[in-house]
């Protein structure tokens, strides 16, 4: 009998209570924001995002829904998460711009940053320009032939476009897949010398602001900001851009 | 029947989990700060809508709204809400304080914080120097060239640290920058300090001088209390040494200190709301306007880049965007902005805006960009205007999008112009495309598709490898197939001329095939048989195969059947011959 109503009970969870998680999509997410559910919207965006459905548009829906919600900090940092799913999905980052605006963040990105954006093309380019060169390499060092001058330049300007492309794949590393870059979510930020309220303010981080994180302890994250100081700030207050 | 009341009962505190009563609760930083310390407070609201922060009064302190946060957390199948507004309370005097309970409404009930404690004590280590007590080994100074600026006006102040030239300095820690006490101003980042010379009351010293702008947020009185630094310095026990000299025997104490400023006041004018244009939008300063645009012919419905830079000396980091205008037969869009400091400070800069624009019918000129700001030596608004640029728009007329006309107000009058809150484009309803946040190299795929050409160039290696030897060893085989030949031809063949042809081919060929190898080294059968390294026996064998071979086909004496015997004796010769090679 026992046994009997656990297996009910089961029965019930898995097929009684999880449909409202299970039948989420994509579409009834839309609808809800379309109808102006925002938060109705916003959870039914954040259980795609956990269910790993990650996509740019997911992204890119969940920060409009945090806009409308009020919070331009949460909804910079999906703008941004779109956008290095897809770092040509021009609405985020027009929208970026006017939540960055909201917040009054005018920090300008650097160009590692701006380049890092495009940190995936440049293994790819290296990779295609690698293979090039060695296929060139066969009728370029033949000592005579045909178009030998045309298969030397070719396989010369391979290899130039392979170091180049290699070397900024070097210097821009992971780019924005940077699994330890986070962005200040909440306001009245201070990056601090140590991990407590009382300890003094290093400086004050704006919403928006990128930091590198580097440990944690507790609830403090210690982090690097992108006026390159270090300190200490609570880990509540920044999530990383990679979920 | 028990079954169904126990998943009845399940069911029920399945939903009355899901449904969670709000709740509210208010948190200090801390309990005790001194009067230079402002502490956090926070109000935490779960499970419930509230968009409005509570408006919070206390005597004594002075609690301002700082922002608003929000999270949604899903736990056990249940999602929560946390709504925290956070204040900033700034004892305003000693003593010990109440915060009275807050109330906040939701769905249609009152719920209420409890009230909170802050005890403010006086904090006595104000050390500040000033220049006029020169003779401390060190002090700090704030130098502010006027007193009086407009809001929004940037003024640009040096922090001055003075050490004696007996005492070794360095920030503590490094990198850390001045921090001020006050409220109602902002700073810009500091550049880094440069460090002179300095003579004061005939004493020499060090001097660190950070620069920094600093604008009045509001109008009234700017009390700047000081601005402190910490420095790791070294000062010499006794005073052996002369002044200005550095003795490097002598002994050093290394203390952490915090150096003050003095204080200073600004008279922080409000700017006049007489003539303030219509496209005044917060920038003060003294500032100039130039337009661009590319391409200068296009088609309807094509993007055009017009960018708009403003050059001058103010507050760059507060300006919006111009507005346009004439944008008849044009589709605005939020324009990017990048702002190239021209000074270390960033007071004198070039600010550019571009906008994205869209003809929406052939037109010839481009909107016109209209910039207000108020120039505080002038103490008046300026109205900058761009001429118009020339444009060749070819090409249909876009279909409409504007929306519906807003309605006047009840009596038809128009009303007042709200301030447009900024908005966000609409969310995206196509199907959306898989992407995944690892790198590229950490991903499967491209080491499958660096494999697949790496494959490719092993095997055309191996084949071409192979199709070298395989030319190589050409000669070889061919040689082991015609003594394959002739050993078959042995076996089977009674013709004695033939067979012993035959035995003598291979002898031949045993020493083609060891000598192949040796470039320009070529023996004859004969070479070989009289070489020393041939047992004696093998050698008269192998020459008596030879001589029976020339006699027999070429002098055709002897029989012309082979025996058995004869046979046995030539394979004999010719293994022997082998194992002797």
């Amino acid at each position: 009998m026992i046994t009997r109503c656990f297996l009910i009970a089961a029965w019930c969870l898995s097929f009684g209570m999880s449909p409202a998680f299970a039948t989420v999509t994509w579409e009834a997410a839309n609808e809800a924001y379309q109808h102006g559910k925002y938060e109705e919207a916003k959870v039914d965006y954040i259980q795609l995002v956990e269910r790993r459905e990650y996509s740019a548009d997911l992204f890119y829906n969940l920060g409009n829904a945090w806009f409308k919600l009020g919070d331009p900090g949460r909804a910079i940092l999906n703008y941004e998460r779109a956008l290095v799913l897809n770092p040509r999905l021009e609405e985020a980052r027009s929208n970026l711009r006017t939540a960055l605006k909201i917040v009054g963040n005018d920090d300008q990105p650097t160009l590692r940053e701006r380049i890092g954006d495009y940190a995936d093309y440049f293994p790819l380019v290296a990779s295609i320009a690698f293979w090039t060169a060695a296929v060139f390499f066969i009728p370029a060092s033949r000592k005579q032939g045909s178009f030998i001058t045309f298969w030397r330049t070719a396989f010369i300007a391979a290899i130039f476009v392979f170091v180049g492309s290699a070397g900024l794949s070097f210097w821009v590393g992971s780019g924005s897949k940077d699994p330890n870059r986070a962005l200040v979510v909440e306001s009245a930020t201070d990056l601090k010398y140590g991990p407590a309220v009382t300890a003094r303010p290093v400086e004050s981080l704006q919403i928006g602001q990128q930091v590198q994180l580097i440990s944690e302890r507790g609830a403090w994250t210690f982090c690097r900001a992108s006026t390159d100081s270090l300190g200490w700030i609570p880990t509540r207050k920044a999530e990383r851009v990679i979920p | 029947m028990k079954s169904l009341l126990g998943v009845l009962i399940l069911v029920l505190g399945i939903v009355t989990i899901a449904v969670a009563e709000p709740s509210i609760s208010a948190s200090l930083s801390e309990t005790v700060t001194d009067l230079d310390h402002p502490v956090q407070l926070e109000i935490k609201i779960e499970n419930a809508r509230v968009t409005r922060p509570p408006t919070i009064f206390a005597n004594g302190l002075s609690i301002n709204f700082a922002g608003t946060s929000s999270r949604t957390q899903i736990l056990n199948f249940r999602a929560s809400t946390i709504t925290t507004f956070t204040y900033i309370v700034t004892p305003t005097k000693e003593g010990t304080y109440d915060i009275p309970p807050v109330e906040v409404s939701a769905g249609g009930k009152t719920y209420r914080t409890s009230s909170l404690t802050l005890k403010v004590i006086h904090n006595d280590s104000n050390n500040a120097g000033h220049p006029g007590t020169s003779d401390k080994p060190y002090f700090g100074e704030l130098v502010v060239p006027k007193d009086s600026a407009y809001v929004g006006e940037q003024i640009p102040i040096e922090l001055r640290f003075y050490f004696n030239q007996r005492i070794q300095y360095q920030p503590y820690p490094q990198g850390q920058y001045p921090i001020f006490d006050g409220e109602g101003f902002v700073t810009k980042k500091y550049p880094d300090p440069s460090e002179k010379q300095f003579e004061l009351n005939g004493r020499p010293y060090h001097v660190v001088v950070y620069k920094t702008a600093l604008t009045g947020v509001k109008p009234g009185k700017l009390e700047l209390q000081s601005a402190t630094q910490s420095f790791l310095i070294s000062t010499p026990f006794g005073s052996r040494s002369s002044p200005g000299f550095l003795d490097p025997f002598e002994d050093y104490q290394q203390q952490v200190v915090d150096v003050k400023t003095n204080g200073a006041s600004i008279d922080i004018k409000a700017l006049p709301a007489a003539d303030r244009p219509a496209s005044f939008s917060g920038a003060v300063g003294d500032f100039t306007l130039a337009t661009s645009a590319q391409p200068s012919k296009t088609r309807t419905g094509d993007p055009v880049s017009m960018k708009v830079e403003i050059k001058g000396l103010g507050n760059f980091d507060r300006m919006e965007q111009p507005k346009l205008t004439n944008i008849e037969g044009w589709r605005t869009y939020q324009p990017s902005e990048e702002t190239e400091a021209l000074d270390d400070l960033g007071l004198s800069a070039v600010k550019t805006f571009s906008y994205p624009l869209v003809a929406e019918k052939p037109v010839s000129n481009l909107p016109i960009v209209e910039f207000s700001y108020f120039d505080p030596n002038a103490e008046k608004y300026v109205t900058l205007k761009s001429s118009p640029l020339n444009i060749q728009v070819d090409g249909e007329r876009l279909p409409d999008l504007s929306v519906p006309p807003v309605s006047l107000g009840a009596q038809g009058a128009p009303q007042p112009k709200p301030q447009p809150i900024p908005d966000v484009l609409d969310i995206q309803t196509r199907p959306p495309a898989p992407a995944s946040f690892l790198p590229l190299t950490a991903q499967p795929v491209f080491w499958i598709g660096q494999a697949i050409p790496a494959g490719g160039f092993l095997l055309l290696s191996f084949g071409l490898w192979f199709k070298n030897a395989r030319i190589a060893s050409l000669p070889h085989r061919t040689l082991n197939r015609e003594k394959r030949a002739l050993w078959k031809k042995i076996d089977a063949s009674d013709n004695r001329p033939e067979v012993l042809q035959a035995a003598v081919r291979i002898l031949e060929l045993d020493i083609v095939a060891q000598t192949r190898s040796k470039a320009g080294y070529r023996k004859s059968l004969e070479d070989l048989i009289g070489e020393e390294g041939l047992p004696a026996d093998l050698r008269s064998d192998v020459r008596e195969l030879v001589a029976a071979r020339g006699a027999t086909v070429y002098g055709h004496l002897g029989s012309e059947f082979l025996t058995e015997e004869e046979r046995t004796r030539i394979k004999s010769v010719l293994n022997r011959w082998k194992a002797a090679a």
